[in-house]
């Protein structure tokens, strides 16, 4: 439906700018109802399974999994929000920029993201994956008048790339595998994690489509080492950043790993390679996020680090853990992206130094970051706290007390960093000019249904296990009641880390109050540094751009024009080849 | 019958071509009616096609009336692919240098763009090693005089001498191979050559000769270090024969490769080709990253499309029973993608190349905002060519790393290099595209630039079309390479 309904944005954009942008919120909401829906009716069937490429076996099929359709829906539902709130969020760059391209793309990537996640087809899986990573370039190079904005943009399709290596290498081994064994449909998700249950796949084949499949969701997921691409890609309109950066694409990876998780389950260091990276990724960049100073780049390292307790999660063979918290994660990040959007909106900067007191002229968006702030940290209660701890329980099951430990760390350090930019950002005083106001309906709207969303989607818990359960006949999900889940929850020990937050919450909540937010005296140089990404998590990227740059230059200083040269090149390149040849023969 | 209508239609209609445009001085016209001789001459290709795919043989003269050592041609799935790409191709930029070249010497251009697409389409139906040999010359003559078509300039000139002396170099020693080849066998038929090769099959000396074809029409194909020639060369001609010249005539130079090849029978050296492969797509891709003249960067990422297309086919000679089928089917198809993308490319930096008259990618910042219906099409290609679905780039390079998967162990490791050089390849295409088209423009720009012509934008948006019809849909491709590449296995007997 969007697919179909972004190539008729141009059309309305040359009738009447309006009529296009309501009519893209209009196909937005029909998405949104349509993936719900979908949710309702599923029951694991598969659907629409035409004949694509017959050259290749290739079908284009649909699935609805469990995971997938979740996945989907968030992808509808946040997707309608945003695109409701770029009405009036993106009319202040119309004049430069136009806004069909941004409706386009909007809609193309939600499209491709649905089809992503409800693909049957690892070869459909891998052209979305690069779909929603190309809209992800293009709506971050959005505003290209900004050069900042442009290498943001590039550096993230790049970034990806690296990982994407791995993940179609993945695919065309297994591919090659499956047609070995004479599958109908050797590109088939379902297919091939049968017959990898049932012993048909080579160990060797799923050990490379395993490492791959993992550099894949670590690139595209914004993990560590692949996670330097996320905090760069705030240079995008904050609408993007909520549906993009923090509730959709990211999550890709994620879907990806808890997909294939019975099929690689089998591999011993599979997932304790997931727990490690989830959690040394979310450690750093929690730490990360405790000196920023701009509001979105804390949101970003917020974003790296909560998915790293997801990838942690999928490590601990607990999939209703991951996509629950994954759940929950996109509804809250979401808002606290869109309340973000609403404040810089107001406050004209995105320096939270600069910002301060802004509750009393925000009170809608104050309120509902306040929400989103404490599902963030975990307070008890909101829908953050019970996913966060299911993570804790199950990695307690499986007994990996070195990735618990880190995790656990890090939620305490998540609770400060998160009061932290809560208290910069509305109490205190004013630290700048300006009279900033309220932003109108079409952006608290989205924001208000979000918050409720923050507050309640726990409640939903029994019909979404039963759902996955229902669905996923290979990962073993049994239903769980909402009893089930209040009892297990507050009878456990990981409760204890829920509490202890509450208790960071008070203790820096009075101390800042009576000293006032905690704002450096000076420009703090070390902690730019760090966070920009300049010095610490860009060697990967620095590295490869130096190290091509050099290579290019000497191999360019044989590439002289000169015409001797050139046919001594001829002559030079005969004589090796003459060689390699008689040698072989 | 068919087949020789094919070239005829062309060479014959070359001349009239000359004629008209020395008569009329029209560029319209002349044009058109080479449009049209290209048109027939696809509508005899497509009879060829229907013959064959009727299970019968076609060829001129035919087998019976055939006198020994005659050279003669013949119908052939590859010939029938090779030939149907180069038609596409030449067709467009037959439309697009319309309005691109100057008035002056207009029937030159258009005879000498025909005879080189005759040349092209009679080495894919050549059945002989002495007419593919004569028609892969007509095929360079005709390129080394459209490089340096304008001559009152001196770089095209340079270029074109450059191009000139190091293909000749090549071309000779691919001729001494065809007469070591004839005086071991005492033929020249490339059908009949394996059985007569006796004693001779698989020792040194055969690998010696090997080694002259692989230079010889390896330095038409572009692989490293034989490629030197060519960023001059296809920066310096004009932008339609660019297009041709990247998008085809090295194809067809390492189609020429492959057949004679082919001739001498299955041996097993695909492995050499492979890593000359890899060593060709580091080189293209590493120098393109220092490019600032646009048309050079396309150039230099001619090479490297070069080397994933080589690799293919080394994945095909060298392990035929294991890949063989997958590496071939996806060079092909690269080979019609690349004509595709990289045509396209080209005559996008033709457009702008006539809008201000600069190929410098600095002078040509944001441009292709000015004109979006081009900018994106540049987009499309630039991703298509760095391999980004859902443009067509994509499709072949996932059949050349299945070939590599089959192969196993080493062949991992190469198709490992070969994604890791399309991620660094992104880097300049992506490189382009913010300055080509998000770039900010200059201040001294004119405010108003002159229009671009109809004639232009059109091939440009019918190939960027392509593009994506042929991402979303690869099973149109796949109709006409799938046979070709069943040809080509089949005669290394494997299935």
């Amino acid at each position: 439906m969007p697919l179909g309904g972004c190539l008729l944005i141009p059309v309305f954009g040359r009738i009447n700018e309006h009529l296009m942008k309501w009519y893209s919120v209009l196909a937005g909401f029909t998405t949104a109802a349509l993936t719900v829906l979908l949710i309702r009716a599923a029951a694991g069937q598969e659907i629409a399974a035409t004949y694509w490429i017959p050259g290749i076996d290739a079908s284009f099929g649909l699935r609805l999994t469990g995971i997938g359709m979740f996945v989907a829906a968030v992808a509808g539902c946040i997707g309608s929000l945003a695109i409701l709130y770029s009405i009036r969020y993106m009319e202040a760059l119309e004049e430069i920029y136009a806004p069909t391209r941004y409706y386009f793309l909007t809609l193309l990537f939600i499209g491709s993201m649905i089809a992503l996640a409800l693909a049957d087809n690892f070869l459909v899986l891998y052209i979305f994956w690069e779909v929603i990573g190309f809209c992800s370039f293009a709506l971050i190079a959005y505003e290209y008048h900004r050069a900042k904005a442009r290498r943001a943009g590039t550096k993230a399709f790049i970034v990806t790339r690296f990982g994407d290596i791995g993940l179609l290498i993945g695919v065309v081994v297994l591919w090659s595998a499956m047609s070995r064994l004479g599958a109908a449909n050797p590109f088939s998700i379902s297919a091939t994690i049968a017959a990898a249950l049932g012993g048909q796949i080579p160990i060797p084949v799923l050990t490379i489509a395993g490492f791959g499949f993992l550099a894949g969701a670590v690139g595209k997921s914004a993990q560590f080492p692949l996670h330097i691409w996320l905090p760069d890609a705030m240079e995008a309109p904050t609408t993007i950043s909520a549906l993009i950066h923090a509730a959709t694409l990211v999550n890709a990876g994620i879907y990806l790993t808890a997909r294939t998780l019975p099929m690689f389950s089998m591999l011993g260091w599979w997932l304790p390679a997931l727990l490690w990276i989830g959690a040394i990724g979310a450690l750093i960049a929690a730490l990360l996020a405790l000196v920023e100073k701009d509001l979105k780049r804390v949101l970003a390292f917020s974003t790296i680090s909560q998915l790293g307790y997801m990838m942690a999660a999928v490590g601990a063979a607990s999939i209703f853990a991951s996509q629950f918290h994954l759940l929950n994660h996109a509804i809250f990040k979401a808002l606290l992206f869109l309340c973000a959007g609403s404040v810089i909106h107001a406050a004209h900067t995105r320096n939270m130094y600069e910002m301060g007191g802004l509750k009393r002229a925000l009170p809608i968006t104050h309120v509902t970051f306040l929400i989103g702030t404490l599902a963030l940290a975990g307070i008890p209660l909101l829908n953050g706290f019970w996913s966060k701890d299911a993570i804790f329980e199950a990695m307690l099951e499986v007994g990996q007390i070195g990735p618990l430990v880190i995790l656990i760390l890090t939620a305490l350090i998540t609770a400060v960093y998160s009061w932290r930019m809560y208290w910069l950002t509305f109490q205190g005083e004013p630290r700048s000019e300006g009279h900033p106001h309220e932003s109108p309906w079409e952006i608290t709207l989205p924001l208000a249904l979000l918050a409720v969303g923050t507050l309640v989607s726990w409640l939903y818990v029994g019909p979404y296990t039963a759902k996955l359960g229902l669905m996923l006949p290979f990962h073993q999900i049994h239903e769980m009641e909402l009893g089930e889940l209040w009892s297990h929850t507050m009878g456990s020990p990981m409760l204890l880390v829920g509490l202890l937050v509450v208790v960071i919450f008070v203790v820096l909540g009075v101390q800042w109050s009576r000293k006032g937010a905690p704002v450096p005296a000076g420009p703090r140089m070390w902690a730019d540094l760090v966070t920009e990404t300049k010095a610490f998590g860009d060697w990967f990227w620095g590295f490869w751009v130096v190290v091509m740059r050099a290579v290019a230059s000497v191999l360019a200083l044989f590439q002289t024009g000169d015409l001797n040269y050139n046919s001594l090149w001829l002559a030079i390149g005969f004589v090796a080849v003459l060689l390699m040849f008689l040698g072989w023969g | 019958m068919e087949v020789l209508l094919s070239i005829v239609i062309l060479s014959g209609g070359a001349l009239i071509v000359y004629l008209i445009g020395r008569l009329s001085r029209s560029r319209m016209l002349t044009g058109f009616v080479a449009f049209v001789a290209m048109l027939g001459s696809a509508h005899a290709v497509y009879q060829v096609w229907r013959i064959l795919e009727q299970g019968e043989v076609t060829g001129w003269p035919t087998a019976v009336a055939r006198a020994p050592l005659q050279s003669y041609l013949t119908g052939s799935y590859l010939g029938v692919f090779l030939a149907a790409t180069a038609l596409l191709l030449s067709s467009l930029v037959a439309i697009y240098s319309m309005r691109y070249m100057h008035r002056r010497n207009i029937g030159k251009f258009y005879a000498l763009l025909m005879i080189m697409t005759a040349g092209i389409v009679g080495v894919g139906f050549a059945g002989d090693l002495f007419t593919m040999y004569v028609l892969f010359e007509v095929m360079s003559i005709a390129s080394f005089v459209l490089v340096a078509f304008e001559r009152e300039e001196w770089e095209p000139v340079e270029a074109g001498v450059k191009y000139l002396v190091i293909s000749t170099t090549g071309s000779l020693l691919a001729l001494l191979a065809i007469a070591i080849i004839y005086s071991w066998t005492g033929s020249l038929d490339l059908a009949a050559i394996p059985a007569l090769m006796g004693a001779h099959a698989g020792g040194a000396q055969m690998m010696g000769v090997i080694a002259m074809l692989v230079v010889g029409f390896g330095v038409k194909a572009a692989i490293v270090p034989m490629h030197t020639w060519l960023p001059d060369a296809h920066s310096a001609a004009p932008s339609g024969i660019s297009a041709m010249l990247s998008g085809i005539v090295i194809e067809a130079g390492l189609i020429t490769m492959l057949k004679a090849l082919l001739a001498l029978g299955s041996v097993q050296f695909g492995l050499l080709i492979v890593i000359l492969s890899l060593v060709t797509m580091f080189v293209g891709n590493l120098i393109a990253l220092r490019q600032s003249d646009l048309k050079r960067m396309f150039a230099y990422s001619s090479v490297a499309q070069m080397g994933y297309i080589v690799m293919g086919v080394g994945f095909a000679l060298g392990f035929p029973h294991v890949a063989g089928f997958a590496g071939m089917r996806g060079a092909l198809y690269h080979i019609l993608n690349h004509a595709i993308m990289k045509g396209g490319a080209f005559l996008c930096a033709g457009a702008f190349l006539y809008l201000l008259g600069t190929r410098d990618m600095r002078r040509l910042s944001g441009i292709g905002r000015r004109f979006p219906l081009i900018g994106v099409c540049f987009l499309i290609f630039a991703l298509s060519l760095a391999g980004t679905p859902p443009f067509n780039g994509y499709f072949s390079k996932v059949l050349l790393v299945r070939s590599g998967v089959d192969v196993g162990g080493i062949g991992i490791f190469m198709v490992i290099m070969l994604i890791l050089n399309s991620v660094i390849s992104l880097f300049y295409y992506l490189g382009a595209v913010n300055t080509v088209v998000f770039g900010p423009v200059p201040e001294d720009r004119p405010k108003t630039l002159k229009p671009l012509p109809l004639m232009i934008v059109l091939p440009i948006v019918v190939l960027g079309l392509l593009s994506l019809l042929l991402g979303v849909l690869p099973q149109i491709g796949l109709e006409i390479v799938d046979p070709a590449a069943a040809e080509i296995m089949a005669l290394l007997g494997a299935v």
